[in-house]
């Protein structure tokens, strides 16, 4: 009974993303079945338009920037965290957890406020700050439960063994945690990548893709929005997916050696 | 004791970044729109005051308390629905399930961009969409069901869509912290199927069902994307007023007032909802004996 | 102590997937009695008794308490409780509470709840910690709660899976002694697993030894100690010294058995034994007497003997144990320690005796 409601519930969530990538490769221009043939003109059509092919470049220049800030801004605080104890963990932990505990409107309209405040013109820049703003908590939180276990004796053991405090983050603290924060930074990326409802509002000229979905939607509905968005989607769950991947085949090639090395 | 302070010194150091970049992009502009919120605006400028003048403005308004509503209802259905949905799909991941699997199947579907998900359900709500079609050429229905799209329908089954990833993922959380044992020390007590959830996995879970609940709640509450594009014109929120009067020339002091007034709603309906749970006795921390 | 069976297992098998972990077990638990399932991790134990509670489901067989067929019954309609390993005490209630979990679930009225916990919190010495949280108690406190919290629903049979496992030694044998004393006070069958083999001869009537899914002998903690029916029984309840030989002749309960150069006697009765047979002799450290070669007493000859030197002194308080190289095999001796003096020193060359009903033999 259960299984077959689990089961059900993943349809759900598949379903519409189903739909919308095969309408994508309809040879026709309806959205509706009887399904009349493949064809990829949709995505010719939609790789024509330079505005797309801008704001795909667009997006990935500030999915990139954010995933590198986050990931350094983030490891950093995560490994702070484990050394700190009680309250000003604590409320270190809710200040950083607080940009996602809010809705995106409120940080949105906060960051123009400063931005015009300031006078920093908005550009792909107020984008990347506004973007480490909503990725830094998720960051943080996916990779704080795997640090939290982290035995903070392991790198006393480093110390005791002659390690300075770099060598010991190369060699002992960085190995054990790398996977998890290469994870982290994929999924920093990935959250970047799909970020609209900030953006609308600190973004100048120059937008990004979800920009650029949400302007075709507000046009009409037309099958190269399908293909626009199977593209946006298949970047980021490839991107998910290729992290996934990662973080699995490093820990094979660790078994494999640690396998040779007993062998030899 | 060296050591231990040499260890908190360290963490501070490594912390500090963040923190600067916390007080910088998300302190300071809070409390700037805090204090924006008192100001007023003239001809696209705004004038440094002290007045409540936007408070009762909006407050004033009786559209303001009919989009407030709105807001809150798409934002208790979506949390409701989403957390409904959601538990039991966590409780089989968590108890029934070895591998993660069915667990990242159901996260990856969490990083189908969110417009991605409003156009799909446009697509197969609207009036030539999928299901109206479907329904016309069986015979069901002569006329396309308008209700599908553009209304309240159409915005809480698109948001229930978007948050049900996370609410699981939540949901899993906690119930990964109710270890199995727990559950089998009550059925050896003799408790029953109802009985283990209500009075073990609930209370034991509570922190991530309040959360998984309030997190929804708050971001689909406050969400203006999805009623802009499918809630129709009775779907109008809160949300969708304070982005326009920040998107395009609008009266910013107007809209932060408006934010604070939507935050406190917020606020109040955490409240009630942690009440709520606990007159259910599903809160932990209450002693039942005398 | 009665003789009527409170537990009965007939036939119970348990297999996950391919893997059988429980092997056609046939075992019947008396009324009363403190029975402990012991085995090296992996043996079973705690599947077997995971089955009589109702958390797995048996691949074959039957499963009666107090004569009912209880086999397809889920745990919370069987007249058993349990104490889990780490305890399981529900960290969202307090003590009185976890104590109440079961009684409110029956719907007990409100004063004999009350009467009840609070009985039972005395019983195991936590009267005035009915309002603590969970995380206040210490281990030894947590392990009471538990306890209390299974015997209050007055259940035909008390579960206990490792319940000292997560405690130090001190707690442990203090804990012991509690143990012992609520079954005395209460009159519950204790079914007690643990790898521990002190635990189980300390606390056990009888005493289930297990191995790979199997019972390799039942019996009272003395008769499994001085009357091994297997190597594995013998190695695992104490120290022992084996021998393996094999059979040169075997009569009316007397064996002479070879190992190495020489013959050792011992007595068997009723074993049939074929000349050539490969057997081994188990002798308990404490069974044997061993003293210098030159202080060698004359004469004794029904005694085994084999001569050797002191290899390794280990002082270990009340006792001493040597380890002795012999030609044969390194055998262990122990003595007790008279006032933290040790009789032999390393390097002596000592000659150590045992008599023939000393030694048991064993098949396999």
């Amino acid at each position: 009974m259960l299984r077959i409601y689990v089961w059900l519930f993943v349809a759900f969530l598949y379903a519409p993303i189903a739909i919308i990538t095969l309408f994508s490769f309809h040879a026709s221009p309806s959205l509706t079945f009887p399904f009349e043939g493949f064809s990829l003109r949709w995505y010719s059509q939609i790789f024509a338009n330079p505005t797309f092919v801008d704001s795909l470049r667009n997006s990935l220049i500030v999915g990139a920037s954010t995933a590198v800030i986050t990931t350094i801004l983030g490891s950093l605080t995560a490994l702070g965290l484990a050394r700190l104890k009680g309250r000003v963990q604590t409320m270190f932990g809710l200040l950083a957890f607080g940009p996602v505990a809010l809705p995106g409107l409120f940080l949105g309209i906060a960051l123009v406020m400063l931005f015009a405040q300031i006078s920093l013109q908005r550009s792909l820049v107020t984008v990347t700050i506004a973007h480490v703003l909503f990725t830094l908590p998720f960051f943080i939180e996916a990779v704080r439960s795997r640090i939290e276990y982290f035995d903070l004796s392991l790198e006393e053991a480093a110390r005791d063994l002659g390690a300075t405090p770099l060598q010991t983050f190369r060699l002992v603290t960085l190995p054990i945690i790398g996977p998890t924060i290469g994870g982290a930074a994929i999924l920093s990326f990935a959250l970047s990548f799909d970020e609209f409802i900030i953006t609308v509002f600190v973004s100048g000229n120059d937008t990004t893709l979800p920009l650029m979905i949400w302007s075709m939607m507000r046009r009409a509905v037309s099958p190269d929005i399908n293909a626009a968005s199977v593209l946006s989607l298949a970047m980021s769950i490839g991107l998910i997916l290729i992290g996934g991947l990662l973080v699995w085949y490093q820990r094979r090639l660790a078994l494999s050696a640690r396998a040779k090395d007993t062998e030899a | 004791m060296m050591n231990g302070n040499r260890r908190e010194a360290t963490g501070l150091a490594l912390v500090a970044p963040s923190f600067l970049f916390l007080l910088v992009f998300f302190i300071i502009p809070a409390v700037l729109l805090f204090v924006c919120s008192f100001w007023l605006a003239q001809a696209f400028r705004l004038i440094p005051t002290f007045t409540f003048d936007n408070y009762s403005r909006a407050l004033s308004a009786g559209g303001f308390y009919l989009l407030t509503l709105n807001a809150l209802k798409n934002g208790l259905w979506t949390a409701v629905i989403s957390v409904l949905l959601s538990f039991p799909a966590a409780y089989f991941i968590v108890y029934r399930t070895r591998g993660n699997l069915l667990f990242y199947l159901i996260l990856v579907s969490w990083f189908a961009s969110y417009l991605v998900r409003i156009y799909a359900w446009r697509t197969i709500l609207g009036s030539n969409g999928l299901i109206n079609t479907t329904l016309m050429q069986l015979g069901l229905i002569d006329q396309p069901l308008e209700v599908l799209l553009f209304s309240p329908f159409a915005t809480i089954l698109t948001l229930v869509h978007i948050m049900v990833p996370f609410a699981l993922l939540l949901l899993v959380s906690a119930l990964r912290d109710v270890r199995k044992e727990y559950i089998e020390a009550a059925r050896d007590l003799g408790a029953g199927g109802f009985e283990v959830l209500t009075r073990v996995i609930l209370p034991m879970s509570y922190k991530g069902v309040v959360g998984a609940f309030m997190f929804t709640f708050v971001i689909s509450a406050g969400d203006f994307v999805t009623p802009q594009l499918l809630g129709g014109r009775d779907g109008m929120t809160t949300g969708i007023l304070i982005a326009n009067q920040f998107r395009t020339a609008g009266n910013w002091p107007f809209g932060a007032a408006m934010a604070f007034i939507l935050l406190a709603t917020f606020l109040m309906t955490y409240f009630m909802f942690v009440r709520l749970l606990d007159v259910l006795r599903l809160a932990p921390g209450r002693r039942f004996h005398d | 102590m009665s003789t009527s069976k409170i537990v009965e297992l007939y036939g119970v098998s348990k297999a996950f997937g391919a893997l059988t972990v429980l092997h056609d077990i046939d075992l019947a638990i008396q009324e009363g009695e403190i029975l402990t399932l012991l085995g090296p991790s992996g043996c079973g134990k705690t599947t077997l008794m995971r089955i009589i509670a109702g958390f797995e489901a048996t691949t074959h067989g039957r499963v009666i308490i107090k004569g009912a067929n209880v086999s397809n019954l889920p745990p919370d309609r069987r007249p058993v409780n349990m104490v889990f390993q780490r305890y399981a005490l529900f960290p969202h209630l307090d003590v009185f509470d976890n104590v109440a979990f079961g009684l409110r679930l029956k719907k007990w009225p409100k004063a004999k709840i009350q009467e009840a916990v609070q009985h039972m919190l005395h019983l195991v010495q936590l009267g005035d910690y009915g309002n603590r949280w969970i995380h206040e108690l210490s281990g030894g406190q947590a392990q009471r709660v538990a306890l209390a919290r299974a015997l209050v629903n007055s259940p035909s049979v008390l579960l206990l899976d490792e319940p000292l496992a997560a405690l130090d030694l001190k707690i442990r044998h203090h804990m012991l002694a509690e143990l012992k004393r609520i079954h005395r006070e209460t009159g519950t069958t204790f079914i007690y697993v643990t790898h521990d083999q002190d635990e189980a001869t300390i606390l056990s009537d009888r005493i289930v030894l297990m191995n790979r899914g199997r019972i390799e002998q039942i019996g009272t903690p003395e008769d499994m100690y001085a009357k091994p029916r297997s190597l594995f029984c013998a190695r695992f309840l104490g120290e022992t010294n084996i021998l393996s030989g094999s059979v040169r002749s075997s009569e009316s309960g007397v064996t002479y058995v070879d190992v190495g150069p020489g013959t050792m006697k011992v007595m068997t009765n009723g074993t049939a034994l074929s000349a050539g047979q490969n057997v081994s002799l188990a002798i308990r450290p404490e069974a044997l007497r061993v003293a210098r070669k030159a202080e060698f007493p004359g004469g004794a000859d029904d005694h085994n003997a084999l001569e050797g030197t002191v290899e390794e002194v280990v002082f270990m308080g009340s006792r001493v144990v040597y380890s002795i190289r012999t030609p044969i095999e390194t055998i262990k001796y122990q003595e007790t320690s008279t006032m933290g003096h040790a009789m032999l020193t390393q390097g002596d060359e000592v000659r150590a005796t045992w008599r023939p009903e000393a030694a048991v033999l064993l098949t396999h």
